[in-house]
């Protein structure tokens, strides 16, 4: 990996310290709704953490299972925290369903299709698509209140749109990823850049959600 | 081959990945600009809104202001006038002895008094009406047509099938909309006819109004302009009601008025 290349890789994986340090400083003042994204943030922190010291202290190169363990739990936040933005639209029993079946779902695929020591490909790629359907819900959502306000004023618009861009940008890497076989190094390196990239993008939206205010 | 293939698939991915992320980034980009459009729109339409509850307060002030003035204009060139003449009357009642005279000037001076008290019961009437307290719309309404059939300026033709209750402020208002209306008639319309039918239920009340006149050259001009109508248009607003007016009508002006019977009940 070039230099630059690996610049990008440090850059998108410390750019969740900035939502972090904010989490940090004003988790007190948050409503209900935005510590759940709070715990996403310091979850995802937290799964990094412990990836980088597999890796690095227990000299054991494969992290991948922490990342099966991380999906069920970011995707249990999301899910009752668009339980809540979508109460208008969505009924509540509705996101009950969604979060028991992803979760034997991604038991079942971490059991038998994709083992821990794999990349959990499938499950990623259902979440995010899952993820992408709840943004734009919650986009059409906005456009139907009777009294508008300004979008940008709202973090819960700046979430789902860091969501939208995250996951639809990835979405076909986390798809071909584990399908595609004797690909040079060079061409699937350039593909986790630019995941590397999108996910600078998130970091950068749930910065702005945490420290806009709700007017919902 | 192989190889080719998945050299292939993956350049696909990088070229897929990108579009998606700008797809994703032309929809945020679109919501918000659509959204922003929306808002621009929602703020002209308050503003609107906000200009015509103005020009209707202000309707509404003008139109007491002038009522006022009516009253003061009454009290002080009708009853003044005649308490003034009476008052002479009794300063000659004083120093007159000749009993003929006296009783002449006491005739006099008493039917002064009486038109004083006409007078005054005209004032009074027209600030609360007697016949819309004791027996309702219905009645004061048809007490309207027929003094103005009496006085041969126009020929009022009323019929009602409402049969239904209305709040005593309501009734007022619906009072005022047809003196309202007559008024615009025999001053504006230059109509002989005027017809106007009550309907509706309990919950709704609803009037046709239609005169033979010269009709509105710009019927939507005239309601955005005309101090009565606005008047009208500012009584029915209260009472969740509304006008409208008939374009399509050869000769003439036709009106549909309706509004609710009564206020709306605290935790309806």
């Amino acid at each position: 990996m070039s230099p630059e290349a690996l610049n990008l890789v440090r850059i998108s994986q410390l750019s969740i310290l900035i939502p972090l340090v904010l989490v940090l400083m004003s988790y007190k003042r948050f409503q209900p709704k935005k510590i759940l994204l709070g715990l996403v943030i310091v979850f995802t922190f937290g799964a990094e953490v412990i990836a980088f010291l597999i890796v690095e202290f227990v000299q054991e190169p494969n992290n991948l299972p922490v990342y099966h363990v991380l999906v069920i739990l970011l995707f249990f936040l999301f899910n009752r925290l668009y339980k809540h933005i979508l109460k208008d639209t969505i009924k509540g029993e509705v996101f009950d369903v969604l979060m028991v079946l992803f979760t034997v779902f991604a038991i079942l695929n971490s059991l038998w299709l994709q083992p821990l020591n794999t990349f959990n490909s499938n499950t990623i790629v259902t979440a995010s698509i899952i993820y992408v359907f709840l943004s734009l819900i919650h986009f059409r959502q906005f456009l139907q209140l009777s009294i508008l306000k300004p979008l940008s004023g709202d973090w819960t618009f700046w979430l789902s749109a860091g969501l939208l861009l995250y996951h639809s940008g990835s979405l076909m890497l986390f798809f071909f990823v584990n399908y595609v076989e004797s690909v040079p190094k060079e061409v699937v390196t350039a593909s986790w850049l630019l995941n590397a990239l999108f996910n600078v993008f998130l970091n950068g939206f749930y910065t702005i959600a945490l420290w806009k205010k709700s007017i919902a | 081959m192989e190889e080719v293939n998945s050299i292939t698939v993956f350049d696909w991915v990088l070229i897929g990945m990108s579009m998606m992320f700008i797809l994703a980034l032309a929809v945020i980009v679109f919501f918000l600009t659509y959204q922003k459009r929306l808002l621009k729109q929602q703020k002209e339409h308050q503003q609107k809104e906000a200009d015509y509850q103005q020009q209707l307060l202000r309707a509404n002030l003008q139109s007491q202001e002038k009522e006022r003035n009516r009253i003061g204009k009454d009290l002080h060139d009708e009853v003044g006038a005649l308490l003034s003449t009476s008052k002479l009357y009794f300063r000659h009642l004083e120093q007159e002895v000749d009993p003929k005279k006296f009783f002449e000037l006491k005739e006099k001076a008493l039917t002064i008094l009486d038109q004083t008290m006409t007078s005054v019961r005209r004032v009074s009437h027209d600030l609360k009406p007697v016949v819309l307290e004791r027996l309702g719309l219905v009645e004061a309404i048809s007490n309207i047509a027929d003094q103005l059939n009496e006085s041969q300026a126009i020929q009022v033709e009323f019929s009602s099938k409402w049969q239904g209750t209305l709040d005593k402020e309501f009734e007022l208002n619906w009072f005022r909309i047809v003196q309202e209306l007559m008024n615009n008639a025999l001053r504006h319309s230059e109509a002989t006819q005027v017809r106007l039918a009550l309907n509706g239920d309990e919950a709704r009340i609803t009037m046709s109004y239609q005169d033979n006149g010269v009709g509105l050259s710009n019927p939507t001009l005239m309601m955005d302009k005309g101090l009565g109508m606005q008047n009208i248009t500012s009584r029915l607003g209260l009472m969740r009601g509304e006008l409208s007016v008939e374009e399509n009508k050869e000769q003439g002006l036709s009106l549909k008025l309706y509004s609710a019977t009564r206020e709306i009940e605290k935790g309806d």
